[in-house]
């Protein structure tokens, strides 16, 4: 059986007109279920979280009751003063174990420039921890800018649609450091086929969508697929393994 | 584990089942593969052991009907145990409709498809000429009932004129449940059919709670969308397995035999 680690679930956040908030017992009774064996957590639904440091301070006390989870908690520049210190917020996610930063420009009301987020992103570069960042936060541009200016930033993009297949592959192919999360939405003909064969295995990472999506649906299309077992195992875990050992602790 | 969660798991082979995927296309884009459409889409469909995919074309661009059916007739020659044709239709000149749906339904075709998208409600004259053919012989028409222009609510008038056609409902579960459910309520011949990208969560539970389980069934809309993709939200729904095995292949099996020839 493939090992499978959540590289794009997420729980502890509100959704407008939805009465339930996700809870990590959800997450953990879908990995119990589905053999899923660890997840990067991020909180999720994050539309109307406004305040990160809340946030990653809940998201650390329920990862710390399970080994399992792996926080992955939001950074952003500090220029305003009301967040503490670039250093300070990477010093506490190491210190916890996290396995990656999320970066939520709009969301947080930051602008990835230099002049705004270097510091950040030198830091994040420097330590080589992976960010993950949401296709509809972060586009393509933004995200090629990014990668240029950040060469040794693993970025792992996420929730892209069948549309973005075209584009994304001639991302892919011109930043060797950025990296594809294929839970759903990432629902595409033949997908983790067509991303091997342009990019290599080594640059997707398994992950469900979760709380958005059923978590079994991107199971079977990693499962099912033409892939090899060697790159079925490489999606499933190996590649997050590897960009967490990366990190600089 | 379930048996069919488990298969879905390991990646084992589920052609024991028969599946009978509603909702599949030949397309050439937006997904950029330079091969042929039907080559792919069997591709895709023996990943899992899917045994047979009921398809339109949309491959030549959807205002080009007899191009697109012709292509998807091709593909019936070239797979005639596995892939099933829907007539697509474009409603712009009711004669050219009517003679098209009866030259393919002579070739073998076995449903009509329309796409709201198209710029037409389905309550267009145009379209007229193709439910009156499949009201004579109990088709499965397959609609796109999916996002600002669902086409939904032209349903229900639709049923009142056409009784005996047998309404396939694309995309239910993924944005207007709430709304495909009401329809389907109203509806006797409605079927909702399951596929969207997004594998919305708990989707498959909302259907079946509020649907009658044999009004359910599964369609994967690869190409573009991924097969193996839209078989997990089944395979991993908390419903009985025997709802599962209903979905994924009874229904569709029970909606086709109704087809008078």
């Amino acid at each position: 059986m493939i090992d499978l680690f959540d590289a794009q679930a997420g729980f502890g956040g509100g959704r407008r007109g939805q009465p339930g908030v996700p809870t990590a017992d959800e997450v953990l009774g879908h990995m119990d279920r589905l053999s899923i064996a660890r997840a990067l957590v991020r909180t999720d639904f994050e539309e109307m979280d406004r305040d990160p440091m809340l946030s990653n301070r809940l998201l650390y006390e329920a990862c710390a009751q399970h080994g399992c989870l792996v926080p992955c908690p939001t950074v952003l520049p500090t220029g305003h003063g009301d967040v503490p210190s670039e250093r300070e917020q990477i010093d506490e996610l190491i210190a916890h174990g996290s396995g990656a930063a999320t970066l939520r420009p709009g969301q947080d009301g930051w602008s990835t420039a230099e002049w705004c987020a270097g510091t950040l992103l030198g830091l994040l570069e420097e330590r080589r921890i992976p960010v993950l960042c949401r296709n509809s936060a972060l586009g393509f541009e933004a995200v090629a800018d990014l990668a240029g200016r950040h060469p040794g930033l693993p970025i792992v993009m996420y929730q892209l649609g069948y549309r973005s297949q075209r584009t994304l592959v001639s991302l892919m192919k011109a930043f060797p450091n950025v990296y594809l999360a294929v839970g759903s939405p990432y629902s595409v003909h033949l997908g983790l086929e067509s991303m091997t064969g342009h990019v290599g295995a080594e640059r997707l990472l398994f992950g469900t969508g979760f709380p958005y999506a059923e978590p079994m649906a991107s199971v079977t299309m990693l499962t099912y697929s033409d892939l090899s077992d060697g790159d079925k195992q490489l999606v499933g875990s190996g590649n997050l393994d590897r960009l967490i050992g990366g990190i600089g602790r | 584990m379930t048996i069919l969660l488990e298969k879905g798991r390991l990646g084992e082979s589920l052609a024991e089942y028969q599946i009978v995927d509603m909702h599949a296309h030949l397309m050439r884009g937006p997904v950029p593969w330079g091969e042929e459409p039907a080559d792919h889409l069997v591709r895709a469909m023996d990943q899992s052991g899917v045994k047979t995919s009921l398809v339109s074309s949309l491959a030549c661009g959807g205002f080009r009907m007899e191009a697109c059916n012709e292509l998807m007739y091709e593909a019936m020659q070239k797979y005639p145990d596995r892939l099933l044709g829907y007539v697509y239709v474009w409603p712009g000149d009711p004669e050219a409709v009517r003679s098209e749906v009866e030259r393919r339904l002579a070739q073998g075709f076995t449903g009509l498809k329309m796409l709201v998208l198209m710029g037409y409600d389905y309550v267009y004259p145009g379209y007229a000429p193709a439910f009156e053919i499949a009201n004579e012989r109990r088709l499965p028409v397959l609609l796109h009932t999916y996002g600002g222009q669902a086409g939904l609510d032209d349903v229900p008038v639709l049923a009142e004129r056409y009784p005996d056609v047998n309404f396939v409902l694309a995309h239910a579960g993924a944005q207007q449940v709430e709304h495909h459910i009401r329809i389907a309520g109203q509806v006797e011949h409605a079927y909702l059919e399951l596929c969207t990208s997004s594998a919305t969560y708990r989707a498959v539970e909302t259907l079946f709670e509020n649907v009658p389980l044999e009004r359910i069934v599964w369609g994967a809309d690869d190409l573009p969308l991924n097969m193996s993709h839209q078989l997990g939200k089944v395979l991993g729904a908390q419903i009985p397995e025997e709802a599962k095995v209903q979905i994924l292949s009874g229904n569709a099996r029970r909606l086709l035999s109704q087809i008078r020839t």
